[in-house]
């Protein structure tokens, strides 16, 4: 049998599936987390059952993505049960949908989740039940026993029919359009698609070949949420408290703080990944690997091969200093990410895309690209994947594009590693301007993009605002174990190979001799000759330091482990010091060049995971064209930052800003001139600069 | 006419209605989350700019873009 699961957006569809599948599904307190249907079967007592996962949605038509996914699914496939899930707390606006699964005529069981231990009021499911004619069933979507009784009751119910009373139907204009419903439309949903071409649902009059405007729209959900409030009228308290309200919006959401809240909140979040608890786990896990693992067996592979035979140094380099290196980033990333759900969860993020709907909006995107944006500093990859729940195709592309200029958590260690061996304890100012520029190089981007290719439509930007929630410890530990595990696979596989390859091409000659031992010229050190002076205007022309940017195409981790590994050395303090001899094959001449190297990194290139990701949600011209563009972008930037740094390296800081501030004031008052002659040009109503020219006057 | 994007902050007004002009698919959105006809509807605070309104109704919170607000049509 089969069993679709159906709500309004962030109800807890994916948490209730989790816990009936046993699934580990991506949740969050969020608008539309869940973009596609997912599918498990599970057997319960003897029963096979299929349950699919689909997007939260208000309505059954087709007004937006998630909708299209869940509407079709539920038109075009056979459902023995269908859960309808509502969350307690709002529910008057949650049986809205309820009743047009009940329009439909499907098999519907009401499961009133009851995460939240707070009610705001009581209500009388065991009569609402019976008012409704379909059973209603209060469930804790997180509690195994709660959820093992949902399944006992979806058994008992399959193959049984309710009684469905929609008494609201006879206040509409039903009789006028029973006629225009095709014949091949089975009896049962007959009455929906009349409902439906009463909404004027643009989709199913396409589907009938229709075109007038029966405009009924207002009548139809007027009729339900009437019919809803006399309902409630006889089952439930009435409500003195608003759902999602809080006394913390005062704050988050004033005028003038929520900007320095949301940017303090930022700044702890990195300063504890980074620095205070993330670095300290992490030193401690160097510690752990070098002394427990690669210590004892690099002496007993010395003993039995020696120091000099490729196998030693294929441990040495490729496994234990690349590698190595990488892993010893494990808890920051996992840290990170951590915190990231915890953003999540909590349900600030509708919050965050209140407060920068005004900016986005400017430079053509919509408040709800915060989340897609935000997630980057996680993963790219993920993150790109969620843009997909955006109305508009442009503002899609557009933020999908944007991503990879996030500093993702494969992008830190970098950082790290680099900017600490040069710029000590003021490195943490290193790092939040390379966060804070990835940020401003996005948003530039974007404006650039609306200015030019991507002109974004107006957006209906109508966002939920759910209530705050507090963290879950049992959440807590299952994100930092997903994430850890993620990670020593990811490390396992991807990166190990990586090294391997990068090791080989490293150290054998074209003519396979390997080059440690008769000195010659490594394949890698070739290529990377080739390609080194087109970077040496951004001051890290070094065959090696190329080669690792080409070897970071697959995934940005490996830059790091294949400096590592042309140094020959392993942890990040070793990195750190060997960057500073001029002997080691990948040396930087200057503090300069590390920043340009940095911001190189940040911006050149989606790792090839999230490029197959891009094609695969904005298409191959698109990605192409967004892939090209950061090249130029990164190129450009870093040579910008060499130079400017090389400047202030010269003749010190003032002179520098002064003269830049200069030039800026030159370059302001130019744009200003163009732009006053401009509106000359444009406004003949009258001869002062004018500010209602937008409106046409 | 008032609409919801012109109209005073906290304090309730009743929904007359949505305005034709208002695009198909976010006049039927709005009908969906509850704007209809007769509804109490509370303006609760705006955005620095003023680009997004916080509305309540029916007992819950939305955000909502103030160029579709001023398609939401309110009496005093």
């Amino acid at each position: 049998m089969r069993v679709s699961l159906i709500g309004n957006p962030n109800t807890g569809k994916t948490t209730l599936f989790n816990s009936l599948t046993l699934s580990n599904e991506h949740v969050g307190n969020w608008h539309g987390v869940t973009v596609e249907e997912k599918a498990k079967k599970i057997v319960w007592k003897g029963q096979e059952i299929e349950v699919v996962d689909l997007p939260g949605i208000y309505s059954i038509s087709r007004l937006s993505f998630e909708e299209k996914v869940a509407t079709d699914y539920l038109l075009s496939h056979q459902n023995d049960v269908v859960v309808n899930i509502c969350d307690y707390n709002n529910l008057e606006r949650n049986l809205y949908l309820t009743l047009g699964l009940m329009e439909l005529n499907l098999n519907v069981i009401v499961v009133v989740n009851q995460i939240e231990k707070k009610k705001l009021r009581k209500i009388n499911l065991q009569k609402l039940s019976e008012r409704l004619g379909v059973p209603v069933v209060a469930v804790d979507a997180s509690n195994r026993e709660s959820v093992k009784k949902l399944k006992d009751e979806i058994l008992a119910f399959k193959g049984k029919t309710s009684k469905v009373a929609l008494p609201y139907l006879k206040n509409l204009k039903l009789e006028k359009v029973f006629a225009l419903v095709p014949k091949h439309i089975a009896k049962g949903a007959r009455v929906f698609y009349a409902i439906k071409l009463l909404e004027d649902d643009e989709d199913i009059k396409q589907q009938f070949g229709l075109t007038q405007d029966f405009e009924q729209a207002e009548e139809v959900a007027k009729c339900r949420y009437d019919y809803i409030d006399r309902l409630f009228l006889e089952c439930a308290e009435k409500s003195l408290k608003i759902y999602g309200e809080s006394k913390l919006d005062k704050i988050l959401l004033n005028k003038f703080l929520a900007f320095p809240v949301f940017l303090l909140i930022l700044a702890l979040v990195f300063y504890l990944t980074f620095f205070s608890v993330g670095k300290f786990f992490s030193d401690l896990l160097a510690m752990a690997l070098d002394r427990l693992v690669s210590t004892p067996i690099l002496a007993w592979l010395e003993g039995v091969a020696g120091s000099s035979s490729w196998v030693y140094s294929l441990f040495e380099n490729a496994i234990f200093g690349g590698v190595g290196t990488v892993l010893t980033f494990l808890p920051q990333v996992a840290l990170l990410f951590l915190f990231l759900s915890i953003l999540e969860d909590s349900g600030y993020l509708s919050r965050v895309a209140f407060v920068f709907e005004d900016i986005l909006s400017k430079v053509g995107l919509s408040g709800k690209s915060v989340y897609t944006l935000l997630m980057g500093f996680g993963c790219s990859t993920s993150a790109i994947m969620t843009a997909r729940n955006m109305e508009d195709q442009n503002a899609k592309i557009k933020t999908a594009l944007l991503t990879p200029y996030m500093s993702c958590s494969a992008k830190f260690p970098i950082y790290v590693c680099l900017g600490g061996a040069f710029f000590g304890a003021s490195n943490i100012f290193v790092i939040m301007g390379l966060y804070l520029l990835g940020v401003v190089v996005a948003v530039s981007m974007s404006l650039i993009y609306e200015k030019t290719i991507l002109k974004s439509k107006e957006q209906s930007f109508i966002l939920e605002f759910p209530p705050y929630r507090m963290v879950r410890v049992k959440q807590v530990f299952k994100v930092l174990f997903d994430n850890t595990k993620e990670f020593l696979v990811r490390v396992g596989t991807l990166i190990i190979a990586m090294n391997v390859i990068v090791w080989l091409l490293s150290s054998f000659s074209f003519t396979f001799e390997f080059v440690q031992a008769s000195g010659g010229e490594s394949m890698l050190e070739g290529l990377g000759k080739i390609f080194s002076p087109i970077f040496a205007p951004l001051g890290f022309g070094s065959w090696g330091l190329v080669s690792a940017l080409i070897a970071g195409l697959i995934a940005k981790e490996v830059i790091l482990s294949s400096i590592a590994l042309f140094n020959g050395v392993d942890g990040q303090s070793e990195i750190g010091s060997s960057l500073h001899n001029p002997n080691s094959a990948v040396y930087f001449a200057s503090s300069a060049s590390v920043l340009s190297y940095l911001v190189f990194c940040l911006l050149y290139f989606p790792c090839l995971a999230s490029v197959g990701v891009l094609s695969k949600e904005i298409g191959k011209k698109w990605t192409f064209i967004g892939v090209v563009i950061e090249l130029l972008v990164a190129y450009f930037l870093a040579m910008m930052v060499y130079n400017l740094s090389l400047l202030i390296e010269i003749f010190g800081w003032w002179k520098v800003a002064i003269s830049a501030l200069g030039l800026l004031v030159i370059l302001l008052s130019i744009c200003f001139v163009i732009r006053s002659v401009k509106r000359k040009k444009k406004c003949n109503g009258c001869q002062k600069p004018c500010t209602k020219r937008k409106k046409g006057e | 006419m008032q609409n919801l994007s012109s109209c005073e902050f906290n304090k309730y007004f009743v929904i007359s209605s949505v305005s034709k002009a208002c695009p198909h698919a976010v006049r039927r959105r709005f009908f969906d989350l509850g704007f209809t006809y007769g509804q109490k509807v509370k303006k609760v605070r705006s955005s620095l700019l003023g680009k997004v309104i916080l509305v309540e109704i029916r007992g819950y919170l939305l955000s909502v873009r103030s160029s579709l607000a001023k398609f939401l049509e309110v009496e005093g």
